[in-house]
């Protein structure tokens, strides 16, 4: 069959993927960002680090756990919009092509949510800039 | 499709265009005269408790320390000054400085005494309690929210005092000539104001007075080895006032980045807190009544918003953290972004009061700036105030907001390798420490600006 007329129905799949998908790059920034001194400090108990230093550290982080995160919206919009027109031709086609589809989601769902963080504003200010700079710093041998 | 194409990069220009344009607020500007003045005084006590104490990081000088004991109490005070129909409350506090974001705080709890307008400033003692967030352990904030919330009711109190004590008087003006060898510049060229300016309130009822001090140096006559809270020499310079003259008296910086500080006069610290205020409360005493001038009951008052480059990085991460809440916005910068803060020029009859918001160096308001410099330096403020006709200038640091020092850029320099972390020896032997307190070397060029534009319209 060529052209495979779908109802309302076949629209309702991608659209739950979609704002799944949507929804975790919305609140994986917000999640991180509060959540990192908690990441320091499992990271410290994991892998054995310096207790002092681990202290340091989260004690510093830990002052993000009331920060204003805001995750980009144009970048949401796109990835809702994206998924959807992919779930749809997904759904058109073979299975084979869901296949592929779902493969492809799985790989992109993580890099999505990390540009999700990286676009974001962590209190006013977008977190890819301060990390930046910050990497830039340890770079030069600053810290 | 084409078309569509064109209309998204006209957009994408005008929106780049007017996000260029967006630096300075509309000037807003009020004025009034009247028969006199009305003025009134409040005071309010930011009381600590010895168990408080220990939440608290003392300003000015370590990361991390506690005060170990109280010596005195910080205050809260506020000056109610009125000619005509329109009015301006002066609210000051003893503590190192605070953020807009605390000025708007007291904006609003003020609110409701209808002043025309509130200006908000700190003495910068290095002896209280860290109010800014700069002083805690390594990037921790260091500001406790008990206190602060303290520190707010208490200028909201002074306030409502100040409201309740108003009377009708005359407002006069005199400087006493301080010397010389009292103040030192911590970094060449050696420039700053030594004088003490009094403004002196003059109740028609023959009742106690007001007078406001205005003098250029850092309060922190106690040095960096105190730790116990204190209100330094501000607040035994207006103590000794009040005793011997009956009147209420308060403290407001002048230009002190440089940095400005009194030399060392007496040892150990606590007796050279005391000694200074009594050297200043006799600068005080000294002004003879005869050479004072009398304040014409005029009131202009002009506000602007602006925004400032910021370069510094240090400043970025504490925004990030959460410790200085100021407003940003995207510009072009080393960071990427812009601090938006206000400047207030209060006319009093012929006195020009320039509300600077942080620690400005001398030498940008009355020269005396290293020549050739590494830039160009902007106007003089004094040069922009004399264009406009104004009569006196006088400049009042940390005014409602703080920036850090705003450095000449002719004399501008950071560390290579760690801009704004770590500090440089210029060629001089000079220590370049203002500049890691900065904003950026562009700050001075916004104030002159900003300034400027002030002027024109306040004298329009």
């Amino acid at each position: 069959m060529k052209n495979k007329n779908l109802s309302a129905v076949h629209f309702l799949i991608p659209a739950i993927l979609s704002v799944l998908t949507t929804a975790l790059c919305a609140i994986f920034p917000s999640a991180f960002v509060h959540g990192i001194g908690s990441l320091i400090r499992l990271a410290g108990k994991t892998f054995g680090l310096k207790s002092t230093d681990i202290k340091q550290f989260s004690e510093i982080f830990d002052q993000l756990k009331e920060a204003s995160v805001l995750p980009p919206v144009w970048l949401l919009l796109l990835v809702f919009a994206a998924c959807f027109a992919a779930a749809v031709w997904a759904r058109k086609g073979k299975k084979g092509r869901r296949i592929a589809v779902a493969v492809i989601w799985l790989l992109l769902l993580l890099p999505l949510m990390l540009l999700s963080l990286w676009f974001s504003n962590v209190n006013d200010l977008q977190y890819g800039i301060v990390i930046s700079a910050l990497i830039c710093m340890v770079m030069a041998g600053v810290f | 499709m084409r078309y569509l194409k064109k209309l998204t990069v006209l957009l994408l220009t005008v929106l780049l265009l007017l996000s260029g344009c967006a630096k300075r607020s509309e000037p807003e500007v009020f004025s009034s005269s009247g028969d006199s003045w009305t003025v009134g005084f409040g005071r309010a006590e930011i009381t600590v408790t010895d168990d408080e104490r220990k939440g608290l990081y003392i300003a000015g000088y370590n990361q991390g320390w506690h005060p170990t004991g109280l010596y005195d109490q910080s205050t809260a005070w506020a000056v109610w000054l009125q000619a005509g129909e329109e009015s301006t409350l002066l609210i000051g506090v003893d503590c190192v400085a605070l953020s807009s974001a605390h000025v708007e705080m007291i904006r609003e709890r003020t609110a409701h005494l209808k002043s025309s307008s509130v200006n908000v400033y700190a003495t910068h003692s290095h002896a209280g309690a860290d109010t800014l967030g700069l002083w805690g352990p390594l990037m921790v904030d260091g500001k406790n929210d008990a206190f602060m919330e303290k520190l707010v009711d208490a200028c909201v109190l002074a306030a409502e005092d100040a409201v309740a004590d108003r009377r009708e008087g005359e407002l006069r003006f005199g400087t006493a000539e301080g010397e010389i060898e009292f103040l030192r510049d911590s970094r060449d060229p050696q420039a700053f104001d030594p004088d003490l300016h009094q403004l002196r309130f003059v109740p028609e009822d023959g009742e106690a007075g007001v007078r406001l001090y205005i003098y250029g140096a850092h309060a922190e006559s106690l040095r960096g080895d105190n730790m116990m809270l204190s209100r330094d020499f501000p607040g035994v310079l207006c103590d000794l006032v009040e005793k011997e003259t009956g009147d209420r008296a308060a403290f407001m910086p002048g230009a002190i980045g440089g940095l400005i500080m009194t030399q060392v006069i007496a040892e150990p610290a606590f007796a050279n807190l005391n000694r200074t205020g009594q050297k200043l409360a006799e600068y005080a005493l000294s002004i003879d009544p005869e050479e004072e001038t009398v304040i014409e009951p005029e009131l202009v008052h002009g506000r602007m918003e602006f925004s400032v480059p910021l370069d510094n990085t240090g400043f970025m991460f504490y925004k990030f953290l959460g410790i200085l809440d100021k407003k940003v916005e995207r510009a072009e910068s080393a960071t990427g972004y812009a601090l938006w803060s206000e400047m207030t020029v209060l006319r009093l009859g012929e006195l020009t009061l320039a509300l600077i918001p942080g620690e400005i160096f001398p030498e940008l308001v009355w020269g005396g700036a290293r020549e050739p410099g590494l830039a160009e330096d902007p106007p003089l403020l004094c040069d922009i105030a004399e264009e406009y006709g104004a009569g006196k200038l006088l400049v009042v640091g940390l005014a409602n907001d703080e920036l850090g020092y705003i450095v000449p850029p002719s004399d501008f320099l950071v560390n290579e390798t760690a801009p704004y972390l770590d500090r440089i020896e210029d060629q001089y032997g000079e220590d370049h420490y203002e500049e890691t307190n900065s904003v950026g070397p562009e700050c001075a060029v916004v104030i002159a600006e900003t300034f400027e534009a002030l002027m024109r319209a306040v004298n329009e």
